[in-house]
């Protein structure tokens, strides 16, 4: 079939190899090599880059296949963490030399490559600002080759202020590079400016994933778009360990799936298709009264994870705003000692058909001896099944809100214990957590009902 | 057509050794090129398919029935398709590879692609030429040049003294 079409330019003779080898055939055990060209490269687009490349020298047949996959994952993270580790502080030439050996790796292998086109591009390392035009020719390079998924993932290390920025100029060249095939775009430790997330949501017409994390330099981004000419497919955005970030706009009806932590402001209007949500609310009635809001105009909205920011004054959460579908709920908490964890349960109430609640709450001294909070009037809760309790120290707080759940949540099955909180900031002291862990077990297994499964982590 | 009548409707696959095999064409579609065909309008009698022989289709056919029964559930999809290739012999996965190329259907193409790319991950050029039956056409000059030019890819490879 196509068998010849693949063209050997190395400089190993290349023509020989034409003349020589193309014109034969493979002998009959050799099935493999009597694919076409087509699927052979099909086939290696599922292995690294150097696994593919390494297939060369299996025989003639395979000299060029590798050049013409439509996948470059040039990632060797894993090299760059080694030496890091092996040379924590005496690293730098180390590092730097092997920087060096990343980028001509990298160039060596865009030299060699024919893909007219590419599906997917992923660059993989530790590199910075030093190494931008090389990095900015590998974007163009993807770029001119029309790429379906680009990502762009250069961890940061230890050199604050250094991040590589996505060049402006890319953008003012659409007449050059064409912005239009790209599906998915990942940027990781990459300064991407406000700007430029506008341009690609303008531009790429096909945009369905938006990934930015650690990127210093956004601060006001709007994620809007959807009406008249400019219809956005976007589903999937994530803008996440943004620490300039002040506000934040999402406004775009095919989003299924939005990842975002932002301190400050956020407005979040038609998403009328969001089924999953990761946010930051700051822990205040209003705040709170105004997220809920949002996303009761969110009709499919399913599952909610929210970390709860604590502010200098508390107040009681008010009653909030229904969510008519969410059936998962996720809370991080840093409860203060002041507080009590009861408040939760207005959240709960929020969500009528609720299934699973997981709460990771953090550790704090409490200077306060708990007061005792009546929760009687609170409505039972009649979908929740499961609920999951990180963070449990044993404290008459804690018992109190598991008193609370195991009570008023009439048909929960499974009570899930975690004696520790899984987010390293809110994690307690060790010693205050291995007697937490005793004290807790003691405690629960005595209070929890036979018929709801208890389980410690 | 049938879909008329409300029952569903079943399409006569025939194979290039002049097998037939009915499927459903709920399942069927999943083959962008039969989809192609009914939608066209071309379906109504015994669908021609002259690049497949009645063996791979027979197996192809069970793919379809299995995937389309599942529903949208990618992790049990997965597992369905991890089930059916894993006791595929590498011909089989030949004729497999050609046939989806050829009925233009990417899930299976992709699954029966990765599963054979597993099975040269990590090893050495003298194992994967041994396991596939591919000879070695180059002379010891020409192959040890090959291997110069591509000695980058050879970090963490267990050497193998019969490359």
């Amino acid at each position: 079939m196509s068998r010849k079409r693949v063209r050997t330019d190395s400089n190993l003779q290349a023509k020989e190899f034409d003349k020589k080898r193309y014109t034969g055939y493979y002998k009959d055990d050799d099935r493999i090599s009597r694919l076409p060209d087509d699927i052979l490269v099909h086939i290696l687009s599922f292995l690294s880059v150097e696994e593919g490349a390494r297939t060369s020298v299996l025989s003639s047949r395979w000299i060029n296949l590798w050049k013409y996959s439509t996948c470059l994952n040039l990632d060797r993270y894993t090299d760059f963490k080694k030496i890091r580790r092996k040379h924590p502080t005496t690293g730098d030439m180390l590092v730097d030399n092997e920087r060096r050996n990343y980028v001509t790796w990298v160039n060596r292998i865009l030299r060699s490559h024919k893909a007219p086109t590419l599906k997917q591009f992923r660059i993989s390392f530790g590199l910075n600002r030093k190494h931008r035009k090389s990095i900015t020719r590998w974007l163009e390079f993807a770029l001119s080759r029309q790429v379906q998924r680009l990502e762009l993932d250069l961890i940061y290390y230890n050199e604050p202020l250094m991040y590589y920025r996505f060049p402006d100029e890319l953008l003012s060249h659409t007449f050059i590079i064409n912005f239009k095939s790209l599906r998915e775009l990942i940027f990781s430790h990459v300064d991407v400016s406000d700007g430029a997330i506008e341009f690609f949501l303008r531009n790429c017409p096909l945009l369905e994933k938006l990934i930015v994390c650690h990127s210093t330099e956004l601060s006001n981004p709007r994620v809007c778009g959807g009406g008249g000419s400019s219809p956005l497919v976007l589903k999937h955005l994530e803008i996440v360990f943004c620490n300039g970030l002040k506000s934040l706009k999402v406004s775009a009806p095919s989003l299924t799936y939005v990842k975002a932590a932002t301190y400050e402001e956020l407005f979040i209007e038609n998403m009328p298709k969001l089924v999953e949500l990761h946010i930051n609310c700051i822990d205040n009635d209003v705040a709170l009264r105004r997220l809920f809001t949002a996303l009761s105009r969110c009709p499919q909205l399913e599952t909610l994870s929210l970390m709860l920011l604590s502010q200098e004054e508390t107040n009681e959460i008010c009653k909030l705003p229904q969510l008519p579908k969410l059936k998962k709920l996720e809370i991080q908490y840093a409860a203060r000692d002041f507080e009590t964890l009861i408040r939760l349960a207005r959240l709960i109430s929020a969500c009528p058909v609720l299934e699973e609640f997981v709460v990771e709450c953090g550790w704090a001294y409490l200077r306060k001896k708990h007061t005792k909070v009546d929760y009687a009037a609170i409505t039972p809760h009649h979908y929740l099944k499961v609920v999951k309790f990180c963070g449990y120290y044993g404290r008459p707080r804690d018992l109190e809100f598991v008193n609370y759940i195991w009570e008023k949540c009439v048909v929960l099955e499974k009570l899930i214990i975690g004696p520790t909180c899984a987010l390293e900031i809110f994690k307690g002291p060790r010693d205050v957590e291995q007697t937490a862990i005793k004290k807790g077990k003691r405690q629960l297994e005595a209070l929890v009902p036979r018929h709801i499964e208890l389980v410690y982590l | 057509m049938a879909a008329e009548t409300g029952t569903p409707t079943t399409l006569t696959l025939k194979s290039n050794d002049d097998e037939l095999f009915s499927v459903a064409e709920s399942a069927a579609i999943l083959s962008v090129t039969i989809r192609n065909m009914v939608e066209d309008g071309c379906a109504g009698g015994v669908i021609p398919l002259d690049n497949v022989d009645g063996k791979t289709l027979a197996s192809v056919i069970t793919y379809m029935n299995g995937i389309s029964a599942i529903p949208a559930d990618e992790e049990k999809k997965k597992s369905y398709r991890d089930k059916f290739l894993s006791d595929k012999d590498f011909e089989t996965l030949a004729d497999m590879v050609l046939a989806a190329n050829y009925l233009n259907m990417s899930c299976l193409m992709d699954a029966v692609s990765a599963k054979i790319a597993q099975v040269m991950e990590k090893k050495s050029v003298g194992w994967v030429r041994r396991k596939f039956g591919i000879e070695n056409d180059y002379t010891p000059e020409e192959e040890a040049a090959v291997k110069e030019e591509h000695k980058w890819t050879f970090e963490g490879v267990e050497t193998d003294d019969d490359n």
